[in-house]
This record gives C-alpha cells, structure tokens and sequence, in this order.
C-alpha cells in the first residue's frame, strides 16, 4: 500500500482528492500544481522559469510574453523564452478499453486514474507551452486530436479525455498504426494503458514510434486488486472485455496469479526497454506524484 | 445375475441427491467483473480442470457409495453356471413344445414350431439341443445333439413330426418333471417354454412353476407364448342319459350368445340333429328324446356341427349300457326268505343292471353256474359237498361267490369252500349288540361302505380264517365280520352274519345298497374299469391283463403278448371309444378331453410376468445355503459391501482434502 501522505501537496496530488474535483480543467491543474509545490521541495528545482533567451515576436505568439522592458528600450517586440521551453509536442494516448474500467473497492477505476493522469501530462506540456494532443483508443481510434499550441487546444483536449467512455477490447496495432500515419513530427508519446496485451504485441506496435523519433514513455496502469488479489473464497471472474467466466480458487489467486501479473510486467518492462520506450507501472492506490515525475524526468532526459 | 430383493434397486433413485448436491455447489461461486482473464487463462484454467476433476471424482464416489448400497440391498445373486464346471461356456438348449389340446386351436401350433425354429437357428454352434414336448407328461423327443447345422437338421424334422396332441398339460407337472429329466446334465441349461399358457393350466401353488436346482446348477427358464388375448370356443362337455332320453351338454366359453347345431349318433347312426339357442358364457343341454340303443354297450357319439377354431372338443363319446340285467344266482334253503327280499330291493333301488335269480340250494343245478357273474349263497353252512366241489371249481375260473353264515354253518366245525374252521359260540353273545370296529376302505368293494360302521350285530359266526385270508371288517371284538378269500382267478367274500335281519340290522341300513352295489361291481370283474375316462388318464389292467388286451379308438391293439400278462395299466392317449376285452367279455371305455383344455384363457400379463419373474431367481435362499461352497447360486453383497466401505474411506479423504483446501485461505 502506498504511504500516507502528510504534506498538502502531497495530499492535493492523491487521486481520490483530485476526481472529487469538478472539471477535467480544475484537477488537472491542481495536480500539477501540487507536483510542482512538492518539487519546489525537490532536488529537481529551477524546472521551465530559468531564462532562455529572447526571440522576436512572430504573429501568433502569445503576447503576455512579450518583454515590454526591452521594447521600450529597442522599440523591438520580443517574446522571452525560458529553458523549459523547446519546439515539442506531447501525444496523450490512452487506453479506453473496458478492462480500464475495473475498480476494486474504494478505488478509482483504472480509467478514471489513467484520464486524471492524461489531463495533468497535457496541462503540464501546455504549462511548458509544448504543443499537446491526444488519441483515445481500444481495439481502434475512438477519438484522435493533433497535437497543437493554440489557445484552446488545451481546453479542447481536456474534453475529449473528459467525455471518453471505457468499451470494447484492446488492440494496440490499429490505433498505433494509424497514429504513426497522422503524427509525423517528432515528439513525446505517452502511452496510458493496463497493457493486457501480448509484451511483444506492444512491442510490435512502439517500436515503429521509436524509429520515428518519438520519445515514448509507457504508462502501465494496474489496479490493487489486480497486483496482489485477495479472494477469501471461490470465485467466478468475469472478463470485462471478451465476457469469459473463469472460475479461481482464492488459494491459486493469492499464491499464483501475483507471480504471473509480476512476470508479465517483468515482461513490458523488458520489451519497453527494448522498444526504446520508458516504462512506468502506477499503482492507482498511489498518488499522481510519481508519473509526474516519472514524466519530469523523462522530458529532462529528452532536452 | 439375478436378484433376491429386487425391489431395493428403487434406491438408485438416491443418487439424484448428491448430484442435485453437487450442482447447487457447482453454482455456489461468487460472480464477480474482473479486468482480464488473460492471466488466469493459462493456469486457472488449468486449476479448474483439475478441480472440476476433483468434484467429479467425488461426485461418481457419492454415486457409487449409494449405488452400493442399494445393490448390497437388492442381494444380486450370481446366478451363471461356473466355467470351472465346464471349460467352455456352451449351453444346452431344452426346447419344450406344449402338445396340449388347446395349441389345435386355429394358428397356435404353427406359431409354436414357428417360435421353436427361431430357437433353434440362434442357438450357437458350441451349443446342444434337446426336443421335449409336453401335455399330460414330458417326452423326450431327440437330443441331446450338439447344435451343428446336422444336429439341427435332426432336431428339426423331429419338430416337424410332432402334433397337438388331444391332452392336457399342467405347468406345475411339467416344471417337476424337469428336475429328473436334466438331472445327468453338466451344462448350464436353458428351458425355453413354447406355450399359449393358459391360465387353467396354473398350478394351486405358484412356486411349483419354479424349477428346482438340479445338482447345484440353477435351470434357467425363458417363456415364449404364442397366444394373446382369449378365443371364443364351444365344447361338448357332457353326454347321459335320462330314461329314454340322451341330453348333450354344450358349454361356451368366452363365447356370444348364438345358435348351435348338436348331431347325435349312436354306434355309428345318426339318431338326430338338433339346434337351440345358447346364452354368451352359457351353457345348453340338448334333449335327444326316445333314442333307440342296441341291446348290450352303445357307442355313443354327439358333435357340435358349429365348428369353431378348435375342433377337438366339439366332439364328446360315452358309452351306454342297454342290458336287461346280469344274471346273479342267489342259492339259499328258503329262497323266499326276507334275505332274499332285501337284496332284491337293494339292486332295485341301486338302477344296477344285475338280476337276482333265486334258486332253492338243493335242487341247484350246478351246471348253470357258468351263467352268473357271482353266486350269493344263503348260509354257507348248507352248501353240500357236490356243490362246494363244482363252486370251487367255479371259482378257479374266475368265478366270484359272496356268502353268508347262519344257523347251519355255526353247527359245522369247518365251512365248507373255505375250509375255515368254525368257533364256539359264546352264550353271552345271545342279545348283545356288537357294532363294527374296523373297515377296510382301501378295498375295492367297500369304497363306499364308511356307513357299515353303524350296523348293529347281535350274531355272528366266529370263525378262524387261514392265511390266504383277508379280514376286511371287523366287529369291536375284534372278531371278523366280512372276510375274502382268493382262490385261483376267483374270490370268494364270506359274511359271518346273515341277510335277513335277524342276527344284524345290515339289510335295513343305508349303506346296504351301496355296499351291494360296490360288492356286485367287485365280484363281476367291472370294479377296475370307468366307462368315462380322460385323455391322458390311465386305465388300470387288474382284470383287463388277464384276457390280455386293450384296442385303441383306431383299431390298434396296444399291448403285445407279454404286456398282456405283465401291463398293470394302458396310457389312454386317443380322444374316442376304447374297447377293454376281460374274461368277463369286452367292455368299451369312452375317453374324451379334458373340459379346462377348452377354455382357452391365456394367463393374466401379471401372473405371465410373476413366472418369468420367478423362474428368474429360481433357488431360493435355503437353497442359496444348500449349496453354499458350489459356484453357482454366489450372493455378491458382502463383496458390495466391502467396496461400499472403500468407497466411504476414498470420499471421505477426498471430501476433507477439498474442505481443508478452503479453510486454509486467509479471510
């Protein structure tokens, strides 16, 4: 289980506190305010506010940036960069097939965790002015959004994760070929998913991402419930994708079914590092704290 | 394999309980979402095979403790002749072809050979056979052979020689008869019964249907009927005469209301054809009026012209007597006297066709004797010694003389023909009445004489009889009453008191005619002989064999020269007239079938189903004991039982392995 947490940051960033939020807008900033209040705290400081340079104001850009100090002093217009600030773009993909929305007691489904976390990476890239966008899929594209910096684009993505419904199976194939076909310019990818898939499947479909120069970070989401299953007695379990019924033994659940979901991420996590990608495993009893900052890091790596 | 308590098989139906048990627990699992079954697939799977095994596994223990236990219940008893007994597993084959009357009956006796040729074409070659017909006994027709296509050839053209006889068969009878007729056989056997079984052929006792082990091998018995459902049939039942008249009885059994035509004739002419109504079930009595009858025995033939699907019994025979009367001498000092007088009116009043010819003793002339069936002579003590002479020598011949004693014999120291000698008589017997102390039934002459008892005697001659002497009745005192003596072909039956009411009340009680009418049967040589006889009876020979022969209905003498001296009786097996020669003369015998042949009323489905049922476990549970140590007969359930306590040990291991399995799972 995860620790309690003690600070107001850290207790900002739980994600029960932050679904209990009204917006997809309102959580997701407060999750990042809370990650960069509590890194503030951190080793990782100076993050996106240290100066840059300057560059001259094109049509387009946001005006609040503009250096008035020096425009009064060259009559020039200049937008002032920071060092957080580069030419990219963040590509939010996330898994909206039925198994996310399991839930065990008291929890957030899977798929409410994985959008809360879809909604903070994309307000984190729009507070770093990256270009953001993101695909929601299944067993195929269910909702697709290029990735762009324009006013609104943020708001516009926020609803799309906000309205997406978990349904229907995973299949990573489709919708990563089809993403590779609309998204050419490189970037960073975040993938959020319970990844019930095949570790070379996935393989399969992120490695043609990485030979085209997309960071991918993997984002596996998995449930309590399902890393360390308790079950007092024998129990039916129904397949929330395909309906099979499998009946278990609560002695087999707590001796076996651990050790094969252990070797199965042992398993992403080998085929992700072979894929060029990072690999994040998120428990949804813990807090947003760790893929933003799995994210953080992962976006200091890229620069 | 068979069942000593079959009803226990009804607690198979236990069995729904633990499988009812096992699909409740079968439902029994939470049912609850979970995100894939991607992970369980591969192992759970595979958990959940080999639990449902395990449930499986206890469900067949369940069923098969409770299967056990019903089998234990129901006592199967394995019935299979040994192989140690015989080294291979061959069989023999008893077909027993009903012959009886009833299988004449329209189709039924080629049902039968029908049903007897499809047992022997599935009979295995390693096999025997064995041909039995059956009617009134068991005769043994071929076999056994061996059941090769030769020994089968051979089986069957002796089936086809064989016909329905016109007998009777009883099913009690015939499954007796079994026991001695297999007896010598080592194989396992198998009776296979061809019959319309009809129902008036079942024993009193039903467990006379089921044979008796014979030497430890249990008979196997398998009914095959060839009749369903009843017939409708007519049958002659009766012909007798009243007066002048000849009434035919008809009997219908099963049968609607309709008209009959009866035909009648007599030593082969017609005397009448008459035709009247009968009632459905019912019966007719036609009345042939005035029917002339040859002087002496008539043959006597009535036959119902509505032929119906058997004929045998639509025809009935008898024989009939017209005769003025057989000439009785009745030798005697006063030939008027009253003994004379009662014995006339005792034949009188029996209707017997003897006539009693009185004749004064001295002024008999000793060469009629040859005229009379008997002689009955007044007072033995008169007969002087020229008569006794010619009488013993009538005698000899076959000659038969009842006397009686009185004034004259008490006065003699020995009677004459008999040479006995004559006792004193006692002066206290003057006035005391004596009464009789013992009779002997098993006579002939007195079957009917249980009345003597009551007779009074105040008189009587003691006499002291030799040993070629037979007592036949008794006073109290032990003193002889009625005594016989044989001699040479002849008899002689010597009353020790006389006829005349004087010294016993004998003449005035009623048992005087009857025992007249019986003494005057016995002395004429007919006692032996029934002019009414059924097919399949036995006529007995005791005067028959003297003279030496008996002709069948067909004209065929059937015994030979020595069995005409030797044959105690002849089988009658022909429905018609048999003539009987004696030293007496011929006598015919009517012989005709048997009245429960004609009612052709299959046995009940219940009853049909109880014998097989019942020839099913043929030995009973003494006889289980009898033969204990004997492989035949085994009872398996101590066996059951030994397995049922197995089974109760491995489920309750199982059932605790899996109990002990949940516990063990951290809440």
């Amino acid at each position: 289980m995860a620790a309690v947490p003690q600070s107001p940051s850290d207790k900002l960033l739980q994600p029960e506190v932050l679904a209990s939020l009204s917006t997809m807008e309102l959580i997701a900033r407060a999750a990042v305010n809370g990650f960069l209040m509590g890194l503030h705290r951190s080793p990782f400081f100076g993050f996106s506010q240290e100066f840059a340079e300057y560059r001259q104001y094109t049509e387009g850009d946001d005006p609040r940036f503009i250096d008035w100090n020096v425009y009064s002093r060259t009559n020039r217009t200049y937008i002032k960069r920071f060092l957080g600030e580069t030419n990219s773009h963040l590509m939010v993909l996330l898994d909206a097939s039925a198994s996310m929305a399991f839930a065990s007691k008291g929890r957030l489904s899977k798929f409410r965790y994985g959008q809360i976390l879809a909604a903070s990476l994309a307000y984190l890239a729009a507070h770093q002015h990256d270009a953001v966008g993101a695909l929601i899929f299944s067993d195929e594209v269910r909702e697709f959004r290029a990735p762009s910096g324009r006013s609104g684009q943020l708001h516009a993505v926020l609803h799309l994760i906000d309205q997406a419904k978990p349904e229907r199976s995973t299949d990573l194939a489709t919708p990563f070929s089809k993403f590779r076909d609309h998204v050419r310019r490189r970037g960073m990818v975040a993938v959020i998913s319970d990844f019930y898939c095949d570790p070379q499947t996935m393989m399969d479909a992120v490695r043609p991402l990485a030979f085209q120069g997309q960071d991918v970070i993997l984002f596996h989401v998995l449930d309590p419930q399902e890393l360390d299953p308790t079950f007092d007695e024998s129990t039916l379990l129904e397949d929330m994708e395909t309906g099979q019924c499998v009946e278990v033994s609560p002695q087999d659940m707590q001796e076996l079914y651990p050790q094969r979901v252990q070797a199965h991420i042992q398993s992403m996590r080998e085929a992700a590092a072979k894929s060029g990608a990072d690999y994040v495993l998120l428990n949804t009893a813990e807090s947003l704290d760790v893929p933003l900052r799995n994210y953080f890091l992962f976006r200091q790596k890229r620069r | 394999m068979n069942w000593l308590a079959p009803l226990f098989l009804a607690g198979f139906a236990a069995i729904a309980l633990p499988i009812w048990l096992h699909r409740l627990q079968t439902e029994t699992p939470t049912r609850q979402v979970f995100s894939s079954a991607m992970l369980l697939l591969q192992a759970e799977r595979r958990v959940q095979v080999k639990k449902r095994l395990r449930y499986w596994l206890l469900l067949a223990l369940r069923i098969m403790l409770l299967g056990l236990l019903a089998l234990a219940f129901a006592k199967p008893l394995w019935t299979q002749p040994p192989v140690a007994l015989n080294a291979a597993t061959a069989k023999m084959h008893v077909v027993l072809l009903d012959t009886s009357m009833s299988m004449q009956e329209s189709h039924r006796w080629q049902a039968a050979l029908n049903q007897a040729e499809k047992i022997i074409s599935e009979v295995g070659a390693a096999d025997r056979l064995q041909l039995i017909a059956v009617a009134d006994d068991l005769q043994v027709m071929g076999g056994p052979v061996s059941a090769t296509a030769e020994g089968k050839q051979k089986i069957r053209s002796l089936l086809q020689r064989l016909h329905a006889s016109s007998a009777q068969v009883q099913y009690g009878a015939m499954m007796n008869g079994l026991e001695p007729l297999l007896a010598e056989e080592t194989q396992s056997t198998v009776v296979h019964v061809i019959s319309d079984f009809q129902q008036t052929g079942l024993p009193v006792q039903f467990g006379d249907l089921v044979p008796r082990s014979v030497n430890g091998r249990v008979i196997e018995v398998a009914l095959h009927a060839i009749a369903k459902g009843t017939v409708p049939n007519f049958a002659v039942s009766l012909v007798e005469r009243v007066g002048t008249n000849i009434h035919v009885t008809v009997q219908g059994y099963h049968t609607a209301a309709t008209t009959l035509t009866v035909a009648l004739s007599v030593n082969g002419n017609s005397r009448g054809v008459l035709s009247m109504p009968i009632p459905a079930s019912g019966m007719a009595v036609f009345e042939f009026a005035n029917v002339l009858l040859n002087t002496g025995s008539n043959k006597i033939e009535a036959k119902l012209q509505s032929a119906d699907t058997l004929s045998a019994d639509d025809v009935f025979y008898t024989v009939l007597e017209n005769t003025v009367g057989q000439p009785i001498a009745f030798l005697s000092a006063n030939p008027s006297a009253v003994a004379g007088t009662y014995l006339d009116a005792a034949f009188t009043a029996a209707g017997s066709r003897y006539a009693l010819q009185p004749a004064k003793i001295e002024q008999f002339d000793v060469r009629m004797l040859d005229r009379y069936r008997f002689v009955i002579i007044d007072d033995l003590g008169v007969v002087s010694d020229r008569l006794a002479s010619a009488l013993d020598a009538y005698i000899q011949h076959g000659g038969a003389v009842l006397a009686t004693l009185g004034e004259c014999s008490q006065l003699l120291k020995t009677l004459p023909l008999v040479t006995w000698p004559v006792g004193n008589v006692a002066s206290d017997q003057q006035g005391e009445r004596m009464s009789v102390g013992h009779v002997d039934m098993s006579h002939a002459a007195l079957s009917r004489a249980a009345g003597l008892r009551s007779v009074n005697v105040v008189r009587y001659v003691p006499v002291t009889p030799n040993q070629e002497s037979q007592i036949l009745v008794q006073l109290d005192n032990g003193a002889p009453l009625l005594l016989e003596q044989r001699r040479g072909q002849g008899r002689i039956i010597v009353l020790t008191s006389g006829l005349d009411n004087t010294w016993n009340d004998l003449p005035i009680q009623p048992v005087f005619v009857s025992l007249l009418t019986e003494m005057a049967r016995y002395l004429s040589g007919e006692s032996s002989l029934k002019r009414q006889q059924r097919v399949g009876s036995s006529l007995p020979l005791d005067q028959a064999a003297a003279a030496g022969q008996v002709i069948d209905p067909l004209g065929k003498n059937l015994l030979s020269l020595s069995d005409s001296q030797r044959a105690r009786s002849v089988k009658l097996t022909l429905q018609g007239v048999y003539e009987v020669v004696t030293t007496a003369g011929s006598s015919l015998v009517a012989v005709n079938t048997v009245p429960d042949e004609s009612n052709l009323l299959p046995m009940s489905e219940e009853e049909f189903a109880n014998w097989q049922r019942g020839v099913s476990v043929p030995q009973t549970e003494a006889e289980v004991g009898s033969t204990a140590g004997q492989p035949s007969g085994y009872e398996l359930w101590h066996v059951l039982l030994l397995l049922l306590g197995l089974a109760v040990l491995a489920e309750s291991l199982l059932g605790n392995t899996y109990v002990s399995r949940r516990v063990e799972v951290p809440a």
